[in-house]
């Protein structure tokens, strides 16, 4: 008997400094809406805003790009955002007063980030039915944290015309994040959208999609600083339902 | 005698003509005179259109044209044989049909320009729209059968573009490969008969390029 207690007492102070759980929950809500403004023939400039749950967290992002279109092929451009609520792997933190170990408040953290990036991009038939393809090479600094991320993302979509007229469109995109200078992942975040956008106007481009993303969390700077030995990766799988529009000004 | 013949000739030259009206919509003209059925049209004139109307003319060659509404025209030289006919769209868009014959070998029986294009056509069904967008023209091109050759009068580069397939020639880019155009699936290809004839695609709010709009 006292075997056994001692066993739970010694799992229990394991587990305390290890994240326990894991976020899984299924249908979180995500929106988007997008802006476009068209500079010149060249030029254009987007904004992005986004809000999604990440079960019981929120996070939201506003992104500003400029883009380069260098040929119908080739598209280049910058990107700055703000991200608010977003859970990074240092957020596993121990409470100097407490001494208990948990996740910091994410709503808390509120980023800046800009990005590089290169898009290739072609459209192809197959018979008369239309499809573009694309790869986004995207390189992101979190310069509040710090974080190096590679974004490379691959989209394919299925243009449906009827009687000559673009009614709408059918993509799936695929993206991964590769950690620079952090995690002990290979592929720290993995995204995969299914989506169809209504062509409803030239202006407005109302769109539905569903999402899934897969997270892993690894060892944060204060459990290498305590647990130096030891490691962990959490990992976070969740489902989303979206929907959003386009705006072409 | 001899004046005779020579007041025949010229009474014939005169009077001889290159095409004939088969239909007309709204107003059509060359020059002040108003076109209707049956109209006789000879080449070296212009034919413009008022909006939402439309011309269809066939002339002696077999070639069959449909001008839209809002559109100009200029009938340059009518083939005999030896050398080839030219037309060209300056404004709007129309349609063309060409009936292959086989006078000349190796020759372009039918060119069509416009200020940045030239197509040779040998044997077929194919639109042409001209659209100016600021200092910049643009001329669509689209072929429903056969085969169309277009030039860049720019660039000089010249690609064929065949059935199903459309191109841009741009004052001011380089030609665009050859593609399926979805859109012009809406065009009404017809050039026959005296009902639904009319062309309600506009050019301008159906013409988009899926590689240039960002979708994300």
């Amino acid at each position: 008997m006292k075997i056994f207690l001692l066993l739970i007492t010694s799992s229990i102070a394991l587990a305390a400094h290890i994240p326990q759980g894991q976020e899984k929950r299924d249908g979180n809500p995500y929106f988007i809406s997008r802006f476009f403004k068209k500079i010149d023939n060249i030029h254009t400039i987007a904004t992005t805003v986004e809000y999604r749950k990440e079960d019981s967290r929120n996070e939201a992002t506003t992104i500003l790009s400029l883009r380069r279109n260098v040929s119908r092929f080739v598209q280049y451009g910058f990107e700055a955002d703000f991200n608010y609520g977003h859970r990074h792997d240092n957020d596993w933190q121990l409470s100097s007063e407490t001494g208990t170990w948990a996740w910091k408040k994410s709503s808390e953290n509120l980023d800046f980030g800009s990005s590089l990036f290169l898009k290739l991009r072609r459209d192809f038939t197959l018979g008369e039915k239309l499809f573009s393809a694309s790869l986004n090479v995207k390189t992101h600094n979190n310069w509040t944290k710090t974080l190096l991320t590679l974004k490379p993302e691959a989209t394919i979509t299925y243009h449906h015309f009827s009687s000559g007229e673009h009614k709408y469109n059918i993509y799936f995109k695929n993206s991964y994040y590769i950690p620079l200078n952090y995690s002990s992942e290979d592929i720290y975040l993995k995204w995969y959208y299914l989506g169809w956008i209504f062509n409803y106007s030239k202006q407005v481009k109302p769109f539905a999609f569903i999402a899934y993303k897969e997270q892993v969390w690894t060892k944060s700077k204060d459990f290498k600083l305590n647990h130096p030995e030891e490691n962990y990766s959490q990992e976070s799988k969740l489902t989303y339902l979206g929907i959003g529009f386009n705006y072409y000004f | 005698m001899l004046r005779l013949i020579i007041i025949s000739l010229f009474t014939f030259t005169i009077l001889a003509s290159d095409g004939v009206v088969l239909f007309v919509k709204g107003g059509a003209s060359i020059g002040k005179v108003a076109l209707k059925k049956g109209s006789e049209v000879s080449f070296n004139s212009t034919i413009t259109t008022d909006k939402n109307s439309l011309i269809v003319i066939k002339f002696t060659d077999g070639t069959t044209i449909k001008v839209n509404g809002d559109s100009e025209v200029f009938l340059k030289s009518f083939s005999n044989g030896a050398s080839g006919t030219e037309i060209s769209v300056r404004k709007g868009s129309s349609f063309f049909n060409y009936i292959k014959r086989k006078i000349v070998k190796d020759s372009i029986p039918l060119r069509v320009t416009t200020r940045t294009a030239s197509m040779g056509v040998r044997g077929t069904t194919f639109f042409v729209a001209v659209n100016e967008i600021k200092n910049n023209t643009d001329t669509w091109m689209c072929v429903k059968e056969g085969i169309v050759s277009s030039t860049s009068l720019s660039t000089k580069q010249t690609k064929d573009v065949k059935a199903g397939e459309g191109i841009k020639i741009s004052s001011n880019d380089r030609l665009t490969a050859p593609r399926f155009l979805p859109w012009t699936k809406a065009l009404n290809w017809k050039l026959d008969g005296q009902e639904g004839l009319e062309n309600n695609l506009d050019i301008k709010e159906a013409y988009e390029d899926i590689l240039t709009i960002d979708y994300e």
